[in-house]
């Protein structure tokens, strides 16, 4: 049994781990206005595909004992600056920004970026 | 010279001919949506951006160009992550079943086959064209030059 | 039939005649684009993108039922025919041939219509119709009387070679989307396209001059447009003077016409109406397209003399780009009225209250004493039941439950039957009111010709063999025929169109060799083996003026006590009565239920909001809609679309006098709030 170490600056809230996990030990909980991702403390299996999937590098495995509890992250959701609807963690909008400030793409156009995808495509928004 | 989805939005007419056609050739989910306003309306799909944010947030590569210059999801490398779903400014990628993104990618297997993306063939008014800039503007400029008289 | 492989077929919808290939492959269907057909460069709109889901939907009959009670039982094929037969003979001995009523379907093959109606006139009942009565009936009888067919004169495609194109009452980007191509190519040279119609549609965003006129005053238009081009010198003379005849009795007629009363009845400025004459006249090619909004009227036969009247009198017929376009809705309405499906037409428009005519009939059908015609029109058959006159009908591939006004008075009309046989794919609204309900084929599932409207006659070939037992029109008519001792045998299709070849003129040359060879189908009129076929009408000939007869009864009950005037139309993603449409998932959840539209004025003067219901009463009927809140609907006007029961049932109009067709268009109703 390894440890599971999860990073809550890291993490951004996706999904790629918990669609990863051949298991299902990743749980993602949908609230109204949040999104929780619960971790095991430990995983019996030998494979790293958590720590492999992750876009942050947020999840580590170790040799060493397990904690005895798991690790439920909270994410608040974004509201689409249109429609109203949450839309996705307001850490993964962030952590776009980040990626796209690196290659000149976010500037002042970033604005869509409040918008749901389905508010994006109306030009009047 | 390459062709590629040109949009002539003042002759869509939200007939949605191309989203029951997208939907029809790709399992039951379109790509493509028509967008309505009170004056007009028009498809939205993948643009296919010369500098794609997907492409640059994608953090396992899975997003690339093919030699059409199309941006094309590669679905072995994608993790499911959902990040070029928020990162496109068009809302054009959607996440199906919270895990797959569906885009158009130029209905590659049609185009390798020699034939034509399916919103184009089908589009009624002609709004959605599948043609290469030149050409496309060779037939503007034989329109300009035979005018009503 | 093959498998695995393509067959090519009509587009079972709208008139516009698109043509695509079904592909089989084991159990699944899909279809191939024909990027070189003409109508429209292989394109398809929604619903012939989602016809290929029609074919294996869960809900087609699949065995002929009888009804016993309140309860459908499955019959075997010979035994629902013969008890079919047996029940038609007897109404026929005890009330004679002519209580029986036929309606034809509009959506089956030349072939099919042609021995439905020759099954009607050799049982002995004159009363065989379709709906065209219910839209274009109007065109019919004026293009026939003035120019010498009820037809549309150009090709589709042809539009593009139009410099003006003036659209009246059509809302052609919704109902025939295929046609806005061509549209816009002409934009493209620099067209000018107008658009008259009390809505601000999808269409009239095409417009570059957009006359929102009052609903029915389209005449006062016409003639007002008539009489600036007349005052103007903007007439072709030439053509006036070596092409038709009877311009004196109009010039006239428009001299003593008020434009100023007329200018105003229409709503519009003298301005706009001046723009749209010259534009129209003085173009070197112009187009006329129009459709529902000018024939669904009790004037509508009148308003299509007067769209003939502007085309004859500045010479915009019978060249590329010059042609009046009535736009025909279903696949093929034009075969079924070419066929003679109709109370007053025999099989190529011979009049069938026409001793001579009823007589070259009888020798080639081999049997005298056809019955004299005109007989009942689709509205009146089902007024005749209630009346008793008509005790048995025969229904193939129709709707008149949904389709027809006064729909609750249809619905009385068919429980009063005797006996009532429908044919039909579905268990549609009125399929229920059947005492036999047979399951026909569907377009995919057998093969025949159709004729869009265009005139182009097309061959579309079976893809595949239906499932259950559902049996080909054609050859159920037939099985009908020989058990009602009609004729000993079945036609093929081959046959039957052979016996088309010879009884109808303008189809004398479209032979199946001919047909299935042809890429493109043949346009009629083509007379022999030899003839090419015609696709511009009217290249030679004289026409003829009508002098204008025509008043506009307003009652003036509109915006007193919530009376709004009620427009029933079409939405894109659905088609006619909705059997097929509101059945497939890939068009209803688009619209799934009738919303009415509503001004939003007039719904705040009414302290309504979008969603909220209200009750809509007509004077035989009412409804209960949702309304929508439309900023494209006039003030008080309705805009309810017509695919989903219950519509017509709000609709009461009066008919027009020369082609029996009811005024949709004319309905008005008043408004509850709930």
């Amino acid at each position: 049994m390894r440890k599971l170490i999860v990073s809550s600056e890291k993490c951004v809230g996706c999904r790629a781990c918990s669609l990863a996990c051949p298991e299902d030990y990743i749980k993602i909980e949908e609230a109204e206005s949040e999104i929780s991702v619960e971790f095991p403390p430990g995983c019996d299996m030998q494979c790293t595909k958590c720590v492999d999937i992750c876009p942050t590098h947020a999840l580590t495995l170790t040799n060493d004992t397990p904690e005895k509890k798991s690790v439920k992250l909270w994410f608040e959701m974004a509201e689409c600056e249109a429609c109203g609807r949450f839309f996705a963690p307001k850490m993964m909008l962030k952590y776009i920004i980040r990626r796209l400030e690196d290659t000149g793409l976010a500037d002042e156009k970033i604005a869509w970026l409040m918008l749901c995808p389905t508010c994006r495509h109306s030009i009047s928004h | 010279m390459k062709r590629l989805l040109l949009i002539r939005a003042e002759r869509c007419i939200r007939c949605r001919a191309c989203e029951v056609a997208c939907a029809r050739e790709h399992g039951g989910q379109s790509r493509i949506t028509v967008v309505e306003t009170e004056c007009i309306a028009w498809p939205v799909s993948c643009r296919h951006c010369k500098v794609a944010p997907c492409i640059h947030v994608c953090y396992r590569e899975a997003i690339r160009y093919d030699e059409r210059d199309m941006v094309i999801i590669d679905e072995n490398l994608c993790t499911g992550c959902g990040l070029c779903e928020l990162a496109c400014p068009f809302g054009a990628i959607t996440m199906v079943e919270k895990q797959k993104p569906s885009k158009c990618d130029g209905c590659q297997h049609l185009v390798l086959d020699g034939k034509t993306p399916i919103c184009a063939l089908t589009c009624p008014s002609g709004a959605i064209v599948y043609e290469s800039i030149e050409a496309y503007e060779k037939q503007t400029r034989i329109s300009f030059f035979s005018p009503v008289r | 039939m093959k498998t695995g492989s393509k067959s090519k077929v009509i587009c079972p919808f709208c008139g516009a005649g698109c043509a695509f290939f079904i592909v089989t492959k084991g159990n699944s269907l899909n279809i191939e684009y024909i990027s070189d057909h003409p109508v429209a460069l292989g394109a398809l709109c929604p619903k012939g993108n989602s016809s290929i889901s029609i074919v294996k939907h869960p809900d087609r009959l699949k065995h002929p039922l009888v009804k016993k009670g309140n309860e459908w039982i499955e019959l075997p094929w010979n035994d629902a025919l013969n008890l079919a037969a047996e029940k038609l003979l007897d109404i026929k001995k005890r009330y004679g041939a002519d209580s029986v009523g036929f309606l034809a379907s509009a959506r089956a093959t030349n072939e099919e219509i042609y021995l439905f109606q020759k099954l009607a006139r050799l049982f002995g009942s004159p009363h065989i119709d379709h709906c065209a009565r219910l839209c274009h009936a109007p065109s019919l009888v004026a293009l026939k009387d003035m120019l010498g067919s009820g037809a549309m004169t150009n090709p589709i495609s042809d539009l593009a070679n139009s410099d003006c194109i003036f659209v009246l009452g059509s809302n052609f980007a919704e109902t025939h989307p295929v046609v806005s191509r061509w549209v816009w190519d002409a934009k493209d040279r620099g067209a000018v396209v107008i658009v008259a119609d009390p809505r601000r549609t999808i269409t009239t965003r095409i417009a570059d001059l957009h006359l929102q006129l009052r609903s029915g005053s389209d005449p006062y238009l016409l003639y007002a447009m008539m009489k600036v081009i007349v005052d103007r010198g903007l007439c072709d003379y030439q053509f006036v003077r070596e092409r038709t005849e009877g311009f004196d009795d109009l010039y006239r007629w428009l001299h003593s016409f008020d434009l100023k009363e007329a200018v105003e009845f229409t709503g519009l400025s003298e301005r706009e109406i001046v723009a749209a004459a010259c534009h129209y006249a003085e173009a070197y090619s112009a187009a006329l397209i129009y459709c529902m909004g000018i024939t669904q009227h009790r004037n509508g036969t009148e308003n299509v003399r007067a769209c003939a009247n502007l085309a004859l009198l500045c010479g915009k017929v019978g060249a590329p780009g010059s042609g009046i376009f009535p736009l025909r809705g279903q696949n093929n309405v034009q075969g079924a009225c070419d066929m003679g499906a109709l109370a007053d037409y025999l099989p190529g428009y011979a009049d069938a209250s026409n001793h001579m005519e009823l007589k070259k009939l009888s020798r080639v059908w081999e049997k005298s004493d056809l019955p004299l015609g005109p007989g009942y029109t689709v509205t009146e058959m089902t007024n005749a039941s209630l009346n008793g006159k008509i005790k048995a009908m025969v229904i193939l591939g129709e709707n008149p439950v949904v389709s027809d006004p006064e729909a609750s008075g249809v619905k009385k009309a068919l429980e009063k039957l005797e006996f009532l046989l429908v044919i039909d794919l579905f268990m549609t609204e009125t399929a229920r009111y059947a005492d036999i309900l047979l399951p026909a084929a569907c377009w995919a599932e057998k093969e025949g010709s159709y004729t869009n409207t265009e005139r182009r006659v097309q061959w579309s070939e079976k893809a595949l063999d239906p499932d259950g037992d559902a049996k080909p029109d054609l050859w159920i008519i037939g099985e009908l025929g020989k058990r009602l001792k009609i004729w000993g045998y079945t036609p093929r299709p081959d046959e039957v169109l052979r016996e088309i070849n010879r009884v109808v003129p303008q189809y004398g040359g479209i032979t199946p060799e001919r047909l299935r060879l042809s890429k493109n189908g043949l346009i009629w009129p083509c007379q022999n083996e030899s003839h090419p076929g015609t696709p511009i009408l009217h290249q030679s000939g004289r026409f003829k003026f009508h002098t204008p007869q025509f008043a506009i009864e307003d009652k003036g009950k509109i915006g007193k006590n919530n009376i709004f005037k009620l427009i029933t139309g079409r939405l894109v993603v659905h088609y006619n009565s909705g059997s097929m449409s509101r059945r497939l998932s890939e068009l209803f959840p688009y619209e799934p239920i009738a919303s009415v539209s509503i001004n939003p004025e007039d719904a705040a003067a009414l302290g309504l909001k979008n969603g909220d219901e209200v009750k809509l009463i007509g004077e035989s009927g009412e409804g209960i809609f949702q309304i929508r809140l439309d900023v494209s609907v006039p003030p008080k006007t309705l805009f309810l679309p017509f695919h989903f029961p219950g519509v017509n049932d709000v609709v009461t109009v009066g008919l027009d006098t020369s082609s029996r067709t009811p005024g949709f268009k004319d309905a008005e109703c008043r408004l509850e709030v709930v």
